[in-house]
C-alpha cells in the first residue's frame, strides 16, 4: 500500500531545481527552522496537504517533457519513508531524482541514508543566511554541498550561476522561484 | 481617533470583468470612469429586458460598448466605492484604502472582507468565461442566441486581450530590468498539458 506524503506545494516544471526541466515538489514541515530561511510558511507540520505517493507519482508521469524530480521543502528527510517510497517510484519510471536536505551526513539514521544513497544528486547541509551567495547554482548558501550520488550526471559540468525563474500564470498571475537577488524581488513587488 | 488602512487586491487585468464582479458583490461605485456607468447600466437593461426585441437591442447595446474599451489604458487608476477607495498600486493590482476609527473596526473587518470576496468574484468571472459560451449556445431563441453569444464573445476576447496586454507588459519590464542588471533571459511557453498557457521566464547571471 502506497505511503501518504505531506506536501506544501508542487510544480509541474521547472529549470533552476537541477539539470534539465523537472517537476518539484515541496513537502511539508521542517524542524531544522534555519535563520533566514526563504521557504518559512513550509516548516510547520500541521500545515500543507496529504497526497498519497502513487497518486503523485501518477501526476508526476502524466507530465510531459520531464527528466526528472527534485524533492525540497520543508525538510524531506524528516517525512523517510514516504520519501524513499517517491524516490524508488521515479527511478523506476526511469526518471532522476534530485533531493535537498538541510541535513548533514553523520546527523542521518539508516532510513534517510537510504534517502540519500537512492537518489541521484542530493543538495545537503543547513542553509546559513550569512553565507548566502545567490550566484550559486541550485544552492541558497555556500556551504552547501552537490553530491553526484549517481552515475546520472557524474560528467555533467556545473557552471555556478544566479537562476531564477518567473512563471506568469494563464491568468496573469505571477510567481517567482530561486534566491532572487533584490533588484529582482522589487521589480515582482512592483509588478 | 481614526486611522487609515491598506488592502491590496489579487491582480486584475480586464476592466470588464471587475465592473462585473464590482456589480455582482455588491459594491456601490461612487465616483468611477464613465465607460463604467454606461456597462451596468447596459447590463441592467440586458437583464431588464422583457421582449426578444429589447433583450437583443439592450445585448447590441453592450457588446458596443464590449468593442470601445482600450485595453492598453483600461484600467481605471481609481475607483470610489462606498466607504472604500480602489486605487491602481502597479500595473495590474489595486490597493483598497478606507478609514476606521479607533473605537471600532467592525466597518475596516467587513470592507477587508467584501475585497476578498471581490477577488474570488473577480477569479470566478473570469474562469466561467467559457462555460458562458457553453450556455449562450443552448440558448433555445435562435435571435436572441446569436445576440447572447456575439455578446460573450465580445467580453471573452475582451478579457483574453487584456491578459495578453498584461503579459507583454510584464515580460517588457522583466526584460529591461534584467538587461539594465547584466542578465539573460530564457523564455519558455507551455503549449499542451496542465501547464498550456504558462509562461517561464529564467533569469540567468554566470558567476
Amino acid at each position: 500500500m502506497s505511503q501518504s506524503i505531506r506536501l506544501a506545494d508542487t510544480l509541474e516544471s521547472s529549470q533552476i531545481y537541477g539539470p534539465g526541466r523537472r517537476f518539484v515538489i515541496w513537502v511539508q514541515g521542517c524542524s531544522l527552522e534555519c535563520p533566514g530561511c526563504w521557504n518559512m510558511e513550509f516548516w510547520s507540520v500541521s500545515s500543507g496537504y496529504y497526497a498519497d505517493v502513487s497518486n503523485l507519482l501518477s501526476e508526476i508521469l502524466a507530465t510531459a517533457d520531464i527528466e526528472g524530480v527534485t524533492i525540497l521543502g520543508g525538510e524531506p528527510l524528516e517525512q523517510p519513508m514516504p520519501v524513499l517510497e517517491l524516490i524508488q517510484s521515479v527511478k523506476e519510471s526511469g526518471l532522476t531524482v534530485m533531493l535537498y536536505t538541510g541535513y548533514e551526513e553523520y546527523e542521518l539514521d539508516e532510513l534517510q541514508l537510504e534517502c540519500v544513497n537512492s537518489a541521484d544528486i542530493v543538495i545537503m547541509g543547513r542553509y546559513i543566511a550569512s553565507l548566502r551567495d545567490t550566484g550559486l547554482r541550485w544552492r541558497g548558501s555556500s556551504n552547501q554541498q552537490i553530491r553526484m550520488v549517481s552515475s546520472a550526471y557524474e560528467n555533467k559540468e556545473i557552471r555556478e550561476q544566479e537562476e531564477v525563474e518567473i512563471t506568469i500564470d494563464p491568468n496573469a498571475e505571477v510567481s517567482i522561484a530561486g534566491y532572487p537577488s533584490k533588484w529582482l524581488l522589487r521589480v515582482i513587488e512592483e509588478l | 481617533m481614526s486611522y487609515r488602512w491598506r488592502q491590496e487586491t489579487a491582480p486584475m487585468t480586464s476592466l470588464l470583468v471587475l465592473q462585473r464582479a464590482l456589480d455582482q458583490c455588491g459594491f456601490q461605485i461612487i465616483e468611477a470612469p464613465a465607460i463604467m456607468k454606461h456597462l451596468a447600466l447596459a447590463r441592467k437593461r440586458v437583464s431588464h429586458a422583457s421582449t426578444t426585441h429589447d433583450k437583443i437591442a439592450a445585448y447590441e447595446e453592450l457588446i458596443d460598448l464590449i468593442r470601445q474599451i482600450d485595453q492598453t489604458d483600461s484600467l481605471p487608476k481609481s475607483i470610489k466605492l462606498d466607504g472604500v477607495k480602489l486605487s491602481l498600486s502597479n500595473s495590474f493590482c489595486y490597493v483598497a484604502e478606507g478609514y476606521s476609527s479607533n473605537e471600532s473596526t467592525v466597518a475596516e473587518m467587513a470592507a477587508k472582507s467584501k475585497i476578498t470576496e471581490l477577488n474570488n468574484v473577480y477569479k470566478e468571472i473570469a474562469a466561467g468565461l467559457e462555460s458562458e459560451l457553453t450556455q449562450a449556445m443552448s440558448s433555445l431563441e435562435s435571435q436572441l442566441r446569436e445576440a447572447l453569444i456575439k455578446a460573450v464573445k465580445a467580453e471573452q476576447e475582451s478579457y483574453k486581450k487584456s491578459i495578453t496586454v498584461a503579459r507583454q507588459e510584464i515580460f517588457k519590464i522583466i526584460r529591461e530590468n534584467a538587461k539594465k542588471e547584466g542578465y539573460s533571459l530564457k523564455r519558455h511557453v507551455f503549449t499542451a498539458g496542465k501547464n498550456a498557457g504558462r509562461e517561464q521566464y529564467v533569469v540567468v547571471k554566470r558567476v
